[in-house]
């Protein structure tokens, strides 16, 4: 009996972290995970990062709802991975306890001001291409105005 | 029947052997009794009398093993790599034995003494037996490999695997030798030197300068130019070859290729008249070097430095796509069927004298032939070279008016040389060492007329003017008696001396003062004394025997409303001696000075990419095979020929290289017998036809005088970087082309 009410104890309390039963669903097949947090803290580009240490062991401690847009892309239905930029990437992997928020990150030159995510399949791929020198060079004809 | 080259290099070759002497110095005819009998491991070899050991055991079959000989060198003897034991007859045994008998208190221990014997300076003598293999001479040939920084084409490192042994046993101290600035070409690590003194000897006798030398002694021994010289020979780069060890090797080579990589595709050069047998290494559809071959008729085993130098240009500035010159007048890059329509229409327009050709330095046999054939068939004749050859008198069509008679072999047994207006050292590189070789070993005596230049070796300056050519035709020169007195004479004319207004009356001129000589020296009738030495082109004389006039004359007459440029780079006919609108085609492989001033490039191949025939000064015919495929869009020349004659309605009757191969053998038969020399004749015949003209009081001078000159004459060396640096070197001092090593 004691389980049953749990149980619904803590649907309830999912119901009301998602912003009632609309925002459960969204939640549901977006994330594909109901499961609710401390709000930890919100990057520029939107994506929101929570941790509940309580009640998930390590590795589901930590997660991040993805934003519905980036750098022109709808990414309500396509999130990927690399749209978490370097400082909060750093804490959503545990390799520091610290969050960006308490900790920001040392500017460092490498680091982009707009976090590009993984742009492989679409027009913007990197195609490799070869860096050696021409085998022939063409003979270059001379202009006709300068003759 | 005559075409199976079997069937007709036997029947050419009976002919040849009844008229022609033989062309063999190397071994004259000798009284069989000269011949020695030696024993080599115990098997009888029967050889001349003065040959050394160490041929006596090559023509036994076995290789002495050995770093400083070299065949084509003076002995030096100073490697001790070949040292053989010799047993040899006992006479001296019986000799003691008896000494011991008569003076009994003496003891002789007759052990016959083993000393050692370098086979490459002891001359044989009867009844030696000559161990290769013993254990005294494999205790001899001591190699000790010092060098870890070994080239890994080393006769070193090869002769130290199978001689050598195989522990160190080196206490001393090792020494390094610093490395020579020797040019833009060679390339110098002087501490792999084994002081084989085979690049001194080589500088010395072959090239005829006398830079390279020894320095110190013993240990401290080093080989270089002692101050800081750059190498100046156009035979430079043979070092590269003749040096067993990496001490001397390619520096636009190195690093780029290792040998066990590259294809090797026998050819010949066109850079020069001669005609040398080139190999052609190549690696990933580039050339990535060119080495020669061996061929004791042209070249024996050396090349110039622009034959092996210059394939860098072959890169650079290379014609990929047909162009056509658009209304703005910019040539722009247009497809095939573009261009060829457009020549095609332009062809259709025009008969007769309209429509003129001129064929360049490096065209071949092939091509030549298709645009003759195309051009005759739009009824013009108007095809030209654009070397001028004296029209008058019998011309170009006696064979021995434009011919090196002699052929280049023949140089060896002559004993006076007579050069007009020539300098062979840089216009025929090769001709100006075989006359070198005849000057040291043969005792051959050369006089000049024209400027007086440095042939690397000494010769009778008579002088610059045409007036000395007048006084020896007459008798009345000093140096005539020296002339009749010869008994095998060799008068040799320069072609750029017949492209002078006079040159008619310095071929015939010429012409006289070689009959005079023959009938003077009585030499018997197949030894020919008037030669023609053509300097830097190598159709020239495929084009004469195709019937192509000498000279753009015929075109400045009649300017054609078409033009048609075979690789025509010597800028003879510009835009100015042609009619307002009138049409130039260019067909060739490289943007020099004809495609600039045309409507309509086709873009051709260069000598590696196409299967051409060449012929030599000598009037030998050769092929090149295909090394490399032509670049981008560009084919070979006969086949574009072919194509335009299609469109234009003409079309040839071939369609392979085989049927234009037999349409140049039914003009002209000998341009299919390949490396054989077809001989002329008739030169009384051309004499008597010679025209009396006036010489023109101007000096004869040739035009390349100095080492500057040679390195950048077509377009194919002036597109090279390579020759570039060595004109700068040349001009301005080896410090002047250094560059930071990268090893």
């Amino acid at each position: 009996m004691a389980e049953y009410a749990n149980l619904v104890r803590r649907a309830l309390g999912q119901l009301r972290g998602h912003a009632g039963v609309k925002g459960f669903l969204l939640q549901l097949f977006r994330v594909n995970d109901v499961k609710v947090g401390s709000l930890i803290g919100v990057d520029k580009y939107g994506n929101k990062y929570y941790e509940d240490k309580k009640h998930y062991f390590f590795g589901r401690h930590r997660w991040v709802i993805y934003t519905t847009e980036m750098n022109g892309k709808n990414t309500l239905w396509e999130v990927d991975g690399s749209m978490v930029p370097a400082e909060w990437h750093r804490w959503l992997h545990c390799m520091t306890e610290d969050p960006p928020t308490t900790h920001p990150p040392e500017p460092k030159k490498f680091l982009a001001e707009v976090h590009q995510f993984n742009v492989s399949g679409s027009p913007q791929q990197y195609v490799p291409y070869p860096t050696t020198r021409k085998k022939i060079h063409e003979w270059v004809p001379p202009k006709a105005g300068a003759q | 029947m005559l075409r199976l080259p079997t069937v007709g290099r036997a029947l050419a070759g009976a002919a040849k052997g009844s008229l022609a002497p033989s062309n063999t110095v190397r071994t004259p005819v000798r009284a069989a009794s000269n011949m020695v009998e030696v024993f080599v491991d115990g098997k009888p070899v029967e050889v001349e009398a003065g040959t050394t050991v160490l041929q006596a055991c090559e023509k036994a079959g076995i290789q002495i093993p050995r770093f400083c000989y070299h065949e084509r060198l003076s002995v030096a003897g100073n490697c001790r790599m070949c040292l053989v034991e010799i047993e040899r007859a006992p006479k001296v045994r019986t000799w003691l034995i008896s000494r011991h008998i008569a003076f009994h208190c003496l003891i002789f221990v007759c052990v016959p003494c083993f000393q050692p014997v370098a086979a490459c300076a002891m001359p044989v003598m009867k009844g030696w037996n000559i161990l290769t293999n013993s254990e005294k001479t494999r205790k001899a040939r001591i190699v000790i490999f010092l060098n870890s920084n070994h080239h890994p084409l080393c006769h070193f490192q090869d002769q130290s695997m199978q001689f050598g042994s195989d522990r160190s046993r080196f206490t001393e101290g090792k020494r390094a030798v610093e490395d020579k600035n020797i040019g833009p070409l060679i390339k110098t690590i002087m501490t792999r030197c084994i002081q084989c003194t085979r690049c001194v000897r080589f500088a010395s006798e072959i090239a005829g300068v006398e830079d390279l030398g020894t320095t110190g002694r013993g240990n401290n021994l080093q080989i270089g130019t002692y101050v800081e010289k750059m190498f100046m020979s156009e035979l430079s780069g043979n070092v590269i070859d003749v040096c067993p060890v990496g001490a001397l090797t390619s520096k636009p080579y190195a690093f780029t290729a290792r040998p066990w990589e590259t294809r090797k595709t026998e050819s010949i050069d066109v850079l020069d008249a001669v005609g040398s047998n080139i190999i052609v290494s190549t690696r990933g559809g580039e050339v990535m070097r060119v080495m020669p071959r061996l061929n004791e008729d042209i070249n024996e085993e050396w090349i110039s430095d622009k034959t092996r130098f210059a394939y860098d240009g072959l890169k650079r500035q290379r014609l990929t796509q047909p162009m056509v010159k658009d209304e703005s007048g910019q040539l722009t890059p247009t497809t095939w069927e573009d261009a060829l329509t457009r020549v095609a229409g332009a062809l259709q327009g025009v008969q007769g004298n309209e429509v003129a050709a001129i064929a360049g330095g490096m065209a071949d046999a092939e091509s030549l032939v298709s645009l003759k054939d195309l051009l005759n068939r739009l009824d013009s004749e108007s095809l030209c070279t654009e070397e001028l050859f004296p029209t008058d008198g019998a011309g170009t069509d006696l064979r021995s008016n434009y011919l090196l008679n002699s052929r280049i072999v023949g140089i060896e047994e002559s004993d006076l040389l007579l050069l007009i207006g020539t300098n062979p050292r840089y216009e025929a590189p090769l001709f100006n060492a075989r006359i070198r070789k005849s000057w040291l070993h043969n005792e051959l005596r050369v006089a000049m007329v024209g400027h007086n230049v440095d042939l690397s070796y000494t010769y009778d300056h008579l002088g610059e003017d045409t007036s000395v050519l007048k006084e020896l035709a007459d008798g009345t020169h000093p140096f005539c008696e020296v002339l009749s007195a010869a008994k095998r004479p060799v008068v040799v004319v320069g072609s750029s001396a017949l492209q002078r207004d006079d040159g008619a009356a310095i071929l015939s001129t010429v012409s006289t003062i070689a009959q005079n000589a023959r009938t003077s020296s009585g030499v018997e009738e197949g030894w020919k004394v008037l030669n023609v030495l053509h300097s830097r082109v190598a159709s020239q004389v495929a084009a004469l025997d195709l019937g192509y006039k000498a000279g753009v004359d015929a075109i400045r007459k009649n300017p054609p409303k078409v033009l048609f440029l075979l690789g025509a780079d010597a800028g003879c006919i510009t835009r100015a001696d042609l009619p307002q609108n009138s049409l130039v085609i260019y067909q060739g492989h490289h943007g020099d000075v004809g495609a600039p001033m045309a409507d309509i490039i086709l873009p051709g191949a260069a000598y590696t990419e196409k299967n051409a025939t060449y012929v030599n000064t000598e009037g030998r015919s050769q092929h090149t095979k295909v090394a490399v495929t032509a670049p981008g869009m560009a084919r070979e020349d006969w086949k574009i020929i072919r194509a335009v004659s299609e469109l234009a309605g003409v079309t040839l009757p071939y369609d392979s290289l085989d049927e234009v191969r037999s349409r140049l053998a039914e003009v002209s038969p000998n341009l299919v017998r390949y490396d054989d020399v077809e001989e002329a004749n008739f030169f009384k015949q051309a004499n008597d036809l010679t025209v009396n003209q006036d010489l023109i009081a101007a000096p004869l001078v040739p035009p390349q005088i100095s080492a500057k000159d040679f390195y950048m004459t077509d377009s194919i060396s002036r597109a090279s970087q390579t020759m570039a640096k060595c004109v700068k070197a040349v001009t301005e001092g080896a410090a002047a082309v250094e560059e930071p090593s990268i090893c």
